[in-house]
């Protein structure tokens, strides 16, 4: 379990975290959403154990991240948003890097590339973007860590790789396994959170799980204009509106207009 | 497990670095055979002699040239905001990655160094045979030789002081380790800055020195130190120690800055 308690952080000319509390338990998957330039990157690099803080605490399984041991470091794969890749096949890459992760699986990783129709004998440097970032992808769920933080993971992606990421990270999941994405493309990700967690700038505004949510608020779309919603946006189809739910009523999280919601209640 | 020093990791840490950051060095060694050969071919086609000297001058120039940049090349990224962070988040200690940035540095950089630019040599000997007298010999860069104990005195006794292991540590692995401490501190144009920084701290040196005290004074102080010791020798040798010594301190400060860079530096 990762454990963030009063966590603040500030680059030298701006303010980013603010005294942030908040739990990833195991088995579950996060959903970290927010504006550009509120401190998602920053929070996974902290989370890594690449930027330290003297404000506040990080436990991930008993360790502080920013001490760096190897213990902490093979449970934990980190795909950044402008993953570039060395200079080296994915083979090779691979074959020096998995020895460090004990719950390596190289069948899982020969499946995953295949999936992806990529050749493990090509060079990270020889792939397009979306390439590369399809390859780090597998490369992260075969080394089977206990925690993965991927920062933008569809970016790049297209069409028929962004519905193969969601299966791939829907297989990969299990009990013993977080996982954070952080995400503009809400749409690309939308069924496979399990959790969600907005950002502002300094502070979190929503902390809840998927099923809270769906028993807290109403997700309509109706073609008149909501009376009593708490939040609407007129669309081509109608209007997209939340509304308390008062009668226990089952509906589909749009991300992106609770994102709106919880933004514009700020 | 573990956390500070494990061997198995650290075979493991060795044998990555060596597969992934071993070959843009060897990319930098071809271009410094290169040089031997371009002066080899511009020597034949100019008719003039390839003397033994001139050769084993510009090996061992070129040597130096290689071993002292290698810290730049084979860990140009492990601190580059972007790219570093691959560095950072293997699973091993910061005390594996130091030791292990040290038997490639100190280790296998001189041996595929001294290989290749020596190869590149006796090829290009064996192809010409021309203008050479005899085949190069294999003591352009001699471990053994003395290089810190030449102060002799007049009876040349002091050449015994002489401690080759250690002096050519101090004179090779030393500056090796003032290397990769800058590669550790600096993120962009590391050389440039590293050599920007030597002729900064040779200024300040100089001037705080000429400004501090005058030059009788650090006369005065060697004569002070000279009359401590009955003897000549004692004096010497007292200077060759305290010189070791602290060159050995150097050399370990050097390896505890990078030790602290590298756990510490944020991506």
């Amino acid at each position: 379990m990762i454990e963030v308690k009063d966590l603040s952080f500030a680059y030298s000319n701006a303010k980013v975290l603010d005294n942030i509390s908040t739990t990833f338990a195991q088995g579950r998957i996060y959903g970290l959403l927010g504006a550009n330039g509120v401190g998602k990157s920053t929070l996974f690099k902290l989370l890594c154990g690449l930027l330290t803080t003297k404000c506040g605490e990080i436990n991930i399984d008993g360790y502080s991240p920013a001490d760096r041991m190897p213990g902490f470091l093979s449970r934990i794969f980190y795909i950044p948003e402008d993953f570039e890749g060395p200079d080296l096949s994915i083979k090779n890459y691979v074959g020096g890097i998995s020895s460090f992760y004990p719950k390596y699986d190289e069948s899982l990783l020969n499946s995953l590339l295949n999936d992806f129709d990529i050749d493990i004998n090509r060079k990270f440097t020889s792939l397009s973007l979306g390439q590369r970032k399809r390859a780090i992808l597998c490369v992260a769920l075969a080394m089977n860590t206990e925690y993965l933080l991927l920062d933008e993971p569809t970016n790049g992606l297209d069409i028929p790789a962004k519905a193969e990421f969601r299966k791939m990270v829907a297989k990969a999941m299990d009990d013993n396994r977080t996982i954070i994405i952080s995400t503009h493309q809400v749409k690309d990700v939308e069924n496979l959170l399990d959790h969600i967690m907005i950002l502002d700038k300094r502070c979190v505004l929503l902390d809840k799980s998927v099923a809270d949510i769906q028993s807290e608020y109403v997700f309509e779309v109706t073609m008149h204009r909501p009376e009593d919603a708490l939040y609407y946006e007129e669309g081509l189809g109608g209007y997209c509106s939340i509304s308390k739910n008062t009668a226990g009523e089952e509906s589909r999280i749009n991300i992106e207009l609770l994102f709106n919601y919880i933004n514009s209640k700020k | 497990m573990n956390e500070v020093f494990d061997i198995k990791r650290f075979c493991k840490l060795v044998q990555y670095e060596v597969v992934n950051y071993m070959p843009r060095f060897f990319k930098s060694l071809l271009i410094f055979a290169s040089i031997i050969f371009a002066t080899w071919t511009l020597s034949l086609t100019m008719d003039s002699d390839i003397w033994e000297e001139s050769r084993a001058g510009l090996i061992q120039f070129l040597f130096t040239l290689a071993v002292t940049l290698a810290p730049f090349i084979v860990y140009k990224d492990i601190n580059n905001r972007k790219k570093g962070y691959m560095y950072a988040m293997i699973p091993a200690s910061t005390l594996e990655k130091l030791l292990s940035m040290i038997v490639l540095c100190v280790v296998v950089v001189q041996l595929l160094s001294y290989a290749v630019l020596e190869a590149t040599d006796m090829l290009l000997w064996l192809l010409s045979q021309a203008g050479v007298g005899s085949f190069l010999q294999l003591e352009i860069y001699n471990p053994f030789a003395d290089s810190l104990g030449t102060i002799t005195l007049e009876n040349g006794d002091v050449g015994e002081m002489g401690l080759p292991l250690l002096d050519s540590f101090l004179s090779t692995e030393v500056p090796i380790f003032y290397a990769m401490m800058f590669n550790a501190i600096f993120r962009k144009n590391k050389v440039l800055k590293t050599i920007l920084f030597n002729m900064a701290l040779a200024f300040v040196t100089v001037v705080l020195t000429v400004a501090v005290f005058d030059t009788d004074f650090v006369g005065d102080v060697w004569e002070m130190l000279r009359n401590c010791f009955d003897s000549e020798e004692g004096f010497i040798i007292f200077w060759l120690v305290f010189w070791r010594i602290a060159a050995l301190l150097f050399g370990f400060l050097y390896l505890a800055i990078t030790y602290f860079r590298i756990k510490k530096v944020n991506y």
